[in-house]
């Protein structure tokens, strides 16, 4: 199978110091604990469903750490944790996953939908590619408005195929809005291999077409993916529009929790490939942190994973009421009646 | 302690699986999260790991063979006791929540065929057991019911609380509602023998007064509905808006509703005789608002039903209306010859009588123009049956009673029959049967008739005959001009299916019979 190994130019590593090298690696291997863990749940029927990030943690990570906390993710499946990195309470984070009486989403959402007003992370739709317009109007917006923000939307190889790539790409360039959108590039939209859904394979040539500039980066390098993104945030902050990011990676996993691989791909090339391009441990190995302290890091994580699932799979549902709010700005005697025929309680 | 652990659903909507392999045998100790097996489903090979440590004490499937999501493949002795607090998955705190429940000591800890995975299964139950849970704590009944049925009941004045759901889990649906509005228990209702007596004495009529019986005590309230949902139904998300005067209070109208001739089939033959003469209690005369006010009042019922159905005559036939005037001199000087000779038997003929038995040998000429259509279908259904259609004014509004097989019966019968149609309908008595099955339709407004209407057709008949006002007037007959007996007919046709030549010709034959009464006899 011809997958592109990450050929791509690497943009100068800017300098990083070691110990935000260091925290980006235990941010990816926490981000992988908690794939692992989810998916476990899963299977055994305590959460509904879940999307992983495995061995695109770099993507994910790097990209969070290039942002400034007010800039605002329109996020795809895959980058939910850039949320934590931000702040956003790792309890209150899972509990979206159980849709229990602790999830700020009310248990509305799918599991693995995370989002929130708090940290300027948007909720997203589930449909392919909808959240890159939505980053491209918002960052028309804070502009309009003068607001010093970035608007980030994040997409998988398979929304360039999708219509809505074409809508943010066209404004991205016409308005040169302050705005990066990053294609994490895991060569497979599901069962579908990147060379059988479009004849263009280096996505990033796709932007020249609009206008914008794009460019490539080596998806499991964190460093790589933290200088690229810096640069283009920063062009974007300072007036020079927007940039389009294409970040070469690897889906390792199942697309999802209903997903089985084996079934349309060689999986033993997955492992070859992952067992060479496994971010963390490339990390460990340019020096990020020891192997040993990571291995204590995670422990204790692990500790805390426990804590907190105890904790949030032992919690109420939402109360029912929930269903009722957020709707009106004044509730209608419709729900009013409605909200006081249920019991207290719940 | 036993802890069963349950398939769950672990794709998106996968309801078995095949056991591929076993990773763990009988006796074998497990930890948290070690794999126990591998699952085939039509989505996905998966390995399930293992959410106790323990011991595996049994395993429910073969190598090979299909679970079925929700039921326990495997057991896992996790030691401790039944009442050692396990970290409980969110499903299986359900049951706890009912209040009366008072677990026994319990041997057996099953994860619950609903776990999260399957959302639809754990939310229909959580709703199950929130609603038991709240007969059993507050003896008060929880009220199930989607907006679309909430605002229904407003609209009819329902107050759900003493509405019996039918619906899943008790659920109130349309019907329901509706069951309620039209007096569902009204039906069973049978009042004492002195409240009985009462009836015959008061001036209200039955029908208000059977409502009255069964809704007397939130009359009020169901009038503040009425209101607030008139507010509500302009802009759903809104409050309501109330312009009424409140005092004097709100001008009150019971309003007849669709049911009400079968209603009034089902009431006891005593109350039906007992019907008053006062029929103006239910009238729709409404006091004028106050200056500088006006007075809102939903169309409802009967009213409502008209609206309807004329807005569908009028949007779905294409009408057309041709007019003649007829010479009806001889036809007046017969009348009053015959009217004289039923003078004796109390019974006096109106022009209605001749004017159907016209209409029935121009329709038997003219086929086409007795018959409906059916849209739906795109069909066109000529009738045999020569059932004709009277126009009478209720007080709540216009109805149709029909006239069945005018062909077969007398004069005197007709007359008869008109007269005992229209009491009945100014009544509300008149039966479903009564009210339906028309062919064809007579519109007459007597001496007010005026000069021309355009009648509107009684779809989906295709044509309707409007009778105007019959005077003295001016004619010129030969070279002279002499007092004649006039009146104009106008008649309205579906053009769609009626074209103006054959609508001419009936409407010319008509007044041919009637002007000539003499044909009409030989021809009937
Ligand atoms: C508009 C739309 N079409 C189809 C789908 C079904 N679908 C869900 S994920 C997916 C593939 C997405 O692939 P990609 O964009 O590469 O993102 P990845 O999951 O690989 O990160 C598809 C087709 C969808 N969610 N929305
Ligand atoms: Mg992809």
């Amino acid at each position: 199978m011809a997958v592109k190994r990450a050929a791509a130019k690497k943009i100068a590593k800017s300098d990083l110091p070691r110990e935000t090298f260091a925290q980006m690696t235990i941010e990816m291997a926490r981000l992988r604990r908690i794939d692992e863990r989810l998916i476990n749940l899963q299977r055994q029927g305590r959460v509904g469903f879940h999307g992983s990030a495995l061995g695109e943690e770099a993507c994910v990570i790097g990209c969070a750490f290039a942002l400034e906390p007010r800039d605002w993710v329109f996020p795809a499946l895959r980058q939910g944790a850039i949320m934590l990195h931000r702040g956003f309470s790792l309890e209150t984070y899972l509990a979206q996953s159980f849709g229990c009486a602790a999830d700020e989403l009310k248990g509305r959402q799918m599991p693995a939908h995370f989002s929130s007003r708090s940290v300027n992370q948007v909720s997203w739709s589930s449909c392919i590619g909808n959240q890159i317009p939505q980053a491209v109007g918002a960052a028309f917006a804070a502009r309009y408005r003068g607001d010093d923000v970035v608007c980030v939307g994040f997409m998988g190889d398979g929304a360039t195929s999708e219509a809505d790539f074409h809508y943010a790409m066209t404004f991205a360039g016409v308005w040169k809005v302050p705005c990066v959108l990053v294609c994490q590039n895991n060569q497979w939209a599901i069962s579908e291999p990147l060379e059988r859904q479009t004849v263009v394979t280096e996505l990033w040539k796709k932007a020249q077409a609009y206008g914008v500039e794009g460019v490539r980066c080596d998806g499991q390098d964190v460093e790589a993916v933290h200088a690229t993104m810096r640069r283009a945030a920063d062009k974007a902050r300072s007036g020079g529009g927007a940039t389009f990011v294409e970040l070469l990676t690897f889906r390792v996993g199942p697309h999802s929790t209903s997903d089985d691989p084996s079934v349309y791909r060689d999986e033993a090339f997955t492992k070859k490939w992952f067992a060479e391009n496994d971010p963390i441990a490339r990390a460990i190995a340019a020096g990020a942190i020891e192997a040993a302290a990571l291995a204590d890091e995670m422990a204790r994580f692990d500790k805390e994973l426990d804590r907190v699932f105890a904790k949030v799979e032992a919690m109420e549902l939402p109360s029912r009421s929930t269903m009722l709010e957020d709707v009106y700005a004044k509730m209608p005697w419709s729900l009013r009646e409605q909200q006081a025929e249920l019991s207290p309680k719940r | 302690m036993a802890y069963q652990f349950i398939l769950p659903d672990i794709g998106e909507g996968v309801v078995e699986g095949e056991v591929v392999r076993w990773h763990v045998k009988p006796g074998d100790v497990v930890k948290e999260d070690q794999t126990l097996v591998e699952i085939m489903t039509d989505k996905a090979t998966v390995q399930i790991p293992s959410p106790k440590a323990g011991k595996v004490s049994k395993l429910f499937f073969k190598e090979g063979e299909v679970a079925k999501v929700g039921k326990a493949i495997i057991e896992i002795d996790t030691g401790g006791e039944a009442s050692a607090p396990a970290p409980a998955p969110a499903a299986e705190k359900a049951p706890s929540r009912a209040p009366d429940s008072t677990p026994p000591p319990q041997r057996v800890e099953v994860s619950r065929t609903e776990p999260r995975a399957s959302f639809e299964a754990t939310s229909t139950q959580a709703v199950a057991q929130g609603s038991n849970a709240l007969v059993a704590s507050t003896g008060e009944r929880e009220i199930l019911a989607t907006p679309a049925v909430r605002k229904l009941a407003r609209d009819e004045g329902v107050e759900l609380q003493k509405v019996a759901g039918t619906g899943p889990f008790g659920r109130i649906t349309r019907e329901d509602v509706l069951r309620q509005a039209q007096g569902g228990q009204v039906i069973s209702f049978t009042p004492p023998p002195q409240a009985k007596a009462q009836t015959t004495q008061t001036e209200a009529p039955v029908r208000e007064n059977v409502q009255a019986r069964t809704q007397e005590p939130r009359r009020e309230d169901r009038q503040d509905h009425r209101q607030e949902s008139r507010g509500n139904s302009r802009d759903f998300g809104r409050e309501p808006v109330r312009e009424e005067p409140r005092d004097p209070p709100p001008p009150r109208r019971e309003e007849p509703r669709r049911d009400e001739p079968r209603r009034d089939e089902m009431r006891p033959a005593a109350q039906q005789q007992s019907q008053p003469a006062q029929a103006q209690q239910q009238s729709s005369q409404l006091p004028p608002p106050r200056p500088g006010q006006e007075t809102r009042v939903q169309i409802r019922g009967l009213r409502k039903r008209i609206s309807e159905k004329m807005h569908q005559s009028k949007s779905t036939a294409a009408h057309f209306t041709y007019v003649d005037e007829f010479d009806l001199t001889d036809l007046v000087k017969l009348r009053e010859q015959v009217n004289g000779k039923l003078a004796a038997q109390k019974i006096k003929l109106n022009f209605l009588p001749f004017i159907m038995k016209a209409c029935v040998v121009a329709l038997r000429k003219f086929p086409a123009i007795n018959a409906l259509v059916d849209d739906a279908r795109g069909e066109y259904v000529m009738k045999s049956d020569i059932n004709i259609g009277i126009a009478v004014q209720t007080d709540d509004g216009l109805m149709v009673p029909v006239v069945r097989n005018v062909d077969q019966k007398s004069m005197v019968q007709l007359q008869r029959e008109i007269e005992t149609l229209s009491e009945k309908v100014r009544r509300r008595q008149a039966t479903q049967q009564e009210l339906t099955g028309g062919s064809f339709t007579i519109t007459s407004l007597g001496a007010l008739g005026g000069m021309l209407a355009t009648p509107v057709i009684n779809y989906p008949e295709v044509a309707i005959l409007g009778v105007h006002a019959i005077k003295k007037k001016p004619a010129v007959v030969g070279e002279q001009v002499v007092i004649r007996d006039l009146g104009n007919f106008a008649a309205s046709f579906d053009h769609r299916l009626i074209d103006g030549y054959i609508g001419a010709q009936f409407i010319a034959e008509v007044k041919r019979l009637l002007e000539d009464p003499t044909t009409l006899f030989l021809e009937l």
